[in-house]
């Protein structure tokens, strides 16, 4: 199939660029807010949250993947261990804390309250650690092998 | 980005109005009116295309001082 000519021309590109990418992060924090307003509801279930899940996952993964083959990593954070930490830690704590809050409107317990908060944080923030240190090295082995090329192709 | 009068210039010496400027390289009126205004930092390739069509040469028209970038 011909393919249709661009309409646009390079500055209407751009913006249009700028407004699907504001729109993309719109999307993709409006389905992290779906997700968390329906868990808080009681929601649980795939049923209620398995669509909107199975989209952001969907979305995510095609960023990660589409940037790491790039050799995009982030335009401000680093991709090193110190970086990663904090990152796990704080998106680990936000987690506990969500999940602390619902322990303690069902159960009244401050103590088991706690612990969900101290095992939860922990466990996800163990989790996004391990992710981010496979992306990053993921990253870092993309970069080289760019870099490699282009130093070839400058050579020859 | 300091506005660009010297592009501004060559097209009204060539008497071209910017809807005609941008006509003949195929952009729009915005485009132009955005470049002009310094609000728009075009590509090597329309730069190019800005110059053949008001015969005249980058330097000319799209060469800034090092103190005048305000990146």
């Amino acid at each position: 199939m011909k393919k249709s000519k661009n309409n646009l021309d390079e500055m209407q590109n751009l913006k249009l660029l700028q407004i699907e990418h504001t729109g993309c992060w719109i999307a993709v924090w409006g389905l992290l807010a779906s997700i968390y307003i329906q868990m808080a509801f009681g929601l649980n279930e795939f049923k209620h949250i398995g669509g909107e899940a199975i989209v952001l996952i969907v979305l995510s993964v095609y960023l990660v993947v589409s940037c790491i083959k790039n050799g995009i990593w982030d335009r401000r954070l680093k991709p090193d261990f110190k970086t990663n930490l904090t990152i796990s830690l704080t998106a680990g704590g936000l987690f506990g804390l969500y999940w602390f809050i619902v322990s303690y409107r069902n159960y009244h317990k401050l103590l088991g309250s706690a612990a969900t908060f101290v095992v939860m944080t922990a466990a996800v923030s163990a989790l996004i650690l391990f992710v981010l240190c496979l992306c990053s090295s993921a990253y870092k082995k993309q970069t080289k092998k760019l870099e490699g090329e282009a130093e070839q192709e400058d050579e020859e | 980005m300091a506005k660009n009068m010297a592009l501004k210039l060559a097209r009204t010496k060539k008497d071209m109005t910017q809807k005609d400027l941008a006509e003949k390289i195929g952009v729009s009126r915005q485009t132009i009116n955005a470049i002009e205004k310094g609000e728009y930092n075009p590509t090597i390739k329309l730069c190019l295309k800005i110059c053949w069509a008001l015969d005249a040469d980058l330097n000319e028209l799209f060469w800034e001082d090092e103190h005048d970038e305000e990146i």
